[in-house]
């Protein structure tokens, strides 16, 4: 018996990518064999961990994870596999975001969407990255037993030094209110510069909005959030690009302030960052925001941008509020640490293989 | 602005004990909100009417037709590169990928002798339509070289009657006639 994974693309650094290598790693520390599969190989990643998906053969022992989260003519070969199946949901965007922006992206996310329902009756075991989407596999009828397994992540690298010169660039007075994610509509930076005008104007001139993260494919949409940007007019946005790792650091270390308006998101990673970095969270309460969050940080009801500016002054000037939030992110923080997410998808995956009779004494 | 405190990456993996001082208090969001309203509008704040739905989409400068600038040198460049482009040939070599390269190749060049009956007829009518269409931007290149020599002309001889009469010509016609 072994266990494979099965994705379209197996990127070097991004949270789908991440996990998949994390999986494999504990698998292997636990002894099984396995090996990742997938249409899309970063050249990074060394050749005894991954190979492409035309390499991929299977029989009826083998368990196949599958990363769910885009539309690939995979979801219908996935289905088609031997073996047993378990899919890791990690959703998808809904087209509706990227209409007027990028049909190529829109088609892909319909189509995900379309695999997602049709993989209802196909899938022996499903894990989610959060309840909201777990609640989704539940909405679309999933016969399978549907489980909430967070995505794993390693802090490891995060304690890597920032370029000390970048961080300087930063820290240079100004407060630095940051919001990590692609520029994408579904993540809805507009709001987020909408609600920084609106602190920048009434609260703190002397402010900053870095906003990190590539637009690779959403040009359309960058060259309106510049617009919009320039037409209010807001002083001080940094649209980052994509960065290095490096880079990224930098932007944590220098922030004090994170403020997601995003309406769309599987887990967000990035607000796990913020947490990792200390830093408070203001985050509009929509999908998978507020599990993620798990009761901490501030989460608003609706986006009224006044308020939203008025909250971020707040926790900005009240020290006791700040530190109070930042009590509570460690303290949700720890439910993601390393040792604890591992022992839990060894628990899922290892219960699922007893139910099926393949967990042999170890 | 008073210096922020120097963080500390605290994290699960640095087995670093962590300060949780009212980790287990609860945060009163509303209450926080209440008051923060309550600001908002003893200060009179008001939120700004500029809205990102009246922002217009920009495409990429290559799809904003109205930014485009005419040149005739790059039309003439794009015209010369069309008609080498113009032809479809179905007869593209063939390559093997995997290790038994003369079989792969063999069975190759079977497929695609099996698939000729439908893929040529196709390819021969987009051969037609785009060596009219070559044909007709051909066309349209010489009658723009026209309309400059043309322009060129009406200049001249506008030049020649703004000498000849003392003042600007007349562009229309019954100024011409006077």
């Amino acid at each position: 018996m072994r266990i494979l994974q099965l994705m379209p693309t197996l990127a070097y650094g991004d949270a789908v990518g991440n996990d998949a290598l994390a999986i494999h790693r504990i698998l292997n520390n636990r002894g099984y064999e396995t090996k990742i599969y997938a249409e899309i190989i970063d050249k990074r990643i060394p050749r005894e961990i991954a190979d492409p998906v035309c390499r991929m053969e299977t029989d009826g022992d083998d368990v196949i994870i599958y990363h769910m989260s885009t539309g690939s003519g995979l979801n219908a070969g996935f289905a088609k596999m031997k073996g047993r199946k378990v899919m890791i949901y990690h959703n998808i965007t809904p087209s509706r975001f990227f209409k007027g922006y990028n049909p190529a992206l829109e088609k892909l996310c319909r189509d995900g969407r379309y695999a997602l329902q049709y993989l209802s009756d196909e899938v022996d075991y499903a894990l989610a990255d959060s309840e909201y989407n777990a609640g989704e596999l539940r909405a679309l009828k999933y016969k399978c037993p549907v489980d909430v397994m967070p995505i794993l992540l390693s802090f490891e690298d995060y304690q890597r030094e920032a370029y000390a010169g970048a961080v300087k660039e930063y820290r240079d007075g100004k407060t630095n209110v940051i919001f990590t994610g692609r520029i994408a509509p579904n993540k809805k930076q507009e709001d987020v510069i909408n609600a920084f005008y609106h602190y920048q104007k009434y609260y703190n001139e002397e402010s900053r909005l870095i906003l990190l993260g590539s637009y690779f494919n959403m040009e359309a949409y960058y060259e309106r959030l510049k617009d919009y940007a320039e037409r209010l007019p807001v002083k001080n946005v940094v649209f980052t690009g994509h960065v290095s790792f490096e880079e990224m650091l930098c932007c944590y270390r220098a922030a004090d302030l994170f403020l997601c308006m995003s309406e769309h998101e599987g887990f967000c990673v990035p607000l796990v960052e913020a947490m990792y970095f200390r830093i408070p969270i203001v985050a509009y309460d929509s999908s998978a925001i507020g599990y993620t969050l798990g009761g901490s940080g501030i989460l608003l009801k609706d986006k009224n941008p006044l308020e939203a500016a008025g909250v971020m002054d707040r926790i900005l000037k009240d020290e006791a509020l700040r530190k109070q939030i930042l009590a509570g992110q460690d303290k949700r923080l720890q439910d993601f640490g390393k040792e604890r997410t591992e022992r839990l998808f060894m628990e899922k995956i290892e219960g699922f293989l007893r139910n099926e009779g393949l967990l042999k004494d170890r | 602005m008073e210096e922020r405190e120097e963080k500390k990456d605290l994290g699960p993996d640095t087995g670093e004990k962590m300060e949780n001082p009212g980790a287990d208090e609860t945060i009163d969001i509303e209450s926080i909100m209440d008051e923060i309203r309550a600001e908002i509008k003893r200060k009179g704040y008001k939120e700004k009417e500029v809205r990102f739905e009246d922002i217009n989409i920009s495409y990429a400068d290559d799809l904003n037709v109205d930014d485009l600038e005419f040149s005739m040198d790059v039309y003439k460049k794009q015209l010369l590169l069309l008609n080498i482009q113009k032809s479809v040939n179905t007869n593209k070599p063939l390559y093997a990928d995997s290790r038994a390269g003369k079989l792969e190749i063999f069975f190759k060049k079977a497929f695609r002798k099996c698939a000729r009956f439908y893929v040529e007829p196709l390819v021969s009518g987009q051969n037609e339509y785009n060596e009219t269409n070559a044909m007709l931007l051909c066309q349209l290149y010489a009658a723009m070289k026209r309309v400059e020599e043309l322009e060129t002309k009406v200049d001249r001889l506008e030049n020649m009657v703004e000498q000849l009469s003392g003042r600007p010509a007349e562009t229309d016609n019954e100024g011409a006639r006077q």
